[in-house]
């Protein structure tokens, strides 16, 4: 009686060391996926790319800018004024290059107002070139026009996709129980665009 | 009188459909089973369709590029790009990892006095079909159909370029190639992975049982380290497989950005 209940612990132990212990660290290896580590990291990483296409279509528009400037000088000249603005706005524009990092609310809100008033700018010139018939026949007028529609698409898409990646991401770290401790694996929530009340206002792109 | 037809079907098939064709977006819901023609207003008399329908499946078969017609009585105060980008997106035109979709739509001017369409282009195709192209088809192969009210005509028009550009970027040989990486089984992986770690943990142990004196650190590391590469592998998904049951194989699962042009009429 006395040798079994001598013998056993040490088996256990044995059992233990044997076997036990590698299990368990699997089962926790597994379990830390379950807590959603990886899955925050994918998701941060999702947000940081849509960041990333956000960034290129921006950046897309800007650079077709030049080009329509260009193209815009031949035939409307009187239009200096609407011209120097577009340009001017594409220059602070382009100037606010934002990393993923530093996406705070307000960097946001700055980048936000920056690339508004060069879609505002935008907006009035077109409005402006209405008056040059000349313009409607000039092949590469249309197809700078065309790319120019194209453009403000893919940025609403791309800034559309980019919310729902940050929504996914915050939500994500904000659950049970995750956000117990997803701030001390530097998750932090992010910010968004909002929809803007200039966008909706500032004159339509139509072509 | 003809007209008057016109606007009498109209109204017929908006009451008809207009329940059931959106979801509570506003947006046509997938049809099922998938087709690439979607004539929800009933311009595309049906032997036509039809003909439309098997040339797109044919299309789809070859040059791999789905192109999905669709016309609509309204677009619930929807941009037509962005109509059209919802639809592709939310119905997943084009297959997956290669965005190779494109989407038609049609709003014909007799519902409420204005006519628009839009090419839509999924992310892979927007380096065949550019904007400018896209811009291009509507305003010259299908607008001026459209407003002799040569729905048919002009939608034939439009897709007789879409394909031909199509054809040439993704042949069916480059595509079979390039397709080729893409059949892989998610889901498995996390077992395997476990399997694997348990067996080289035990093994570790056998090995330490044997030469004691040995540390056993290394051998998880490596289970660690191996586990990590048979993930890394692992990339597709059952869905290459078991997407729709058309005669096209599916809308496949594409997605969109924003690409292609669109016209008023």
């Amino acid at each position: 009686m006395q040798i079994t209940s001598n013998y056993f612990p040490t088996l256990s132990n044995n059992l233990f060391r044997k076997f036990m212990l590698p299990f368990f660290i699997a089962v926790s290896a597994l379990t830390l996926q379950s807590c959603g580590y990886n899955d925050m990291v994918e998701k941060d990483e999702t947000v940081s790319q849509k960041w990333a296409d956000v960034q290129t279509q921006y950046q897309r528009r800007a650079d077709l800018i030049p080009n329509l400037v260009n193209t815009l000088k031949g035939f409307a000249e009187q239009e200096k004024e609407v011209l120097t603005q577009v340009v001017e706005a594409r220059a602070k524009a382009t100037s606010m290059n934002l990393n993923v990092e530093d996406l705070t609310p307000e960097n946001l809100q700055k980048f936000q107002a920056a690339q508004g008033n060069l879609r505002g700018a935008l907006g009035r010139l077109m409005v402006v070139v209405e008056k040059y018939p000349d313009l409607k026949s000039n092949q590469n007028f249309l197809e700078l026009q065309a790319q120019l529609e194209g453009t403000e698409n893919r940025i609403s898409v791309a800034r559309q996709k980019f919310n729902t990646a940050v929504q996914e991401y915050n939500a994500s770290i904000r659950k049970f129980p995750r956000v117990m401790y997803a701030g001390s694996f530097g998750f932090e929530k992010r910010a968004y665009f909002e929809a803007e009340e200039t966008a909706k206002e500032a004159p339509k792109v139509e072509f | 009188m003809k007209q008057l037809i016109f606007i009498l079907s109209f109204l017929f098939t908006t009451v008809a459909f207009g329940a059931d064709i959106f979801d509570k977006d506003g947006i046509p819901t997938k049809p099922n089973p998938p087709r690439l023609v979607n004539d929800f207003t009933n311009i595309i008399p049906d032997g036509e369709e039809a003909q439309i329908e098997k040339y797109l499946e044919e299309l789809a078969l070859s040059s791999k590029t789905r192109v999905v017609v669709i016309t609509t009585p309204t677009l619930n105060n929807y941009d037509k790009a962005q109509f059209a980008y919802e639809v592709g997106e939310r119905w997943g035109v084009g297959e997956k990892g290669f965005d190779n979709g494109v989407v038609m739509l049609v709003k014909p001017k007799e519902v409420d006095g204005k006519g628009s369409t839009f090419i839509a282009t999924g992310y892979g195709l927007e380096g065949i079909i550019p904007d400018a192209i896209a811009k291009r088809i509507v305003e010259q192969e299908m607008i001026p159909r459209f407003k002799q009210q040569d729905y048919v005509g002009g939608i034939a028009a439009g897709l007789q370029v879409v394909s031909d550009l199509a054809l040439k970027e993704y042949p069916a040989s480059a595509y079979a190639q390039k397709s080729k990486k893409k059949t892989r089984v998610k889901g498995i992986g996390g077992g395997i992975i476990f399997i694997i770690f348990i067996i080289f943990a035990i093994l570790s142990r056998i090995n330490r049982a044997r030469h004691y004196s040995m540390g056993s650190g290394t051998s998880i590391w490596t289970a660690l380290f191996l586990a990590n590469a048979m993930r890394g592998s692992s990339g597709g998904s059952w869905s290459d497989f078991s997407s729709g049951s058309g005669g096209f194989g599916g809308f496949g699962g594409g997605s969109f950005g924003g690409g292609g042009a669109g016209g008023d009429w």
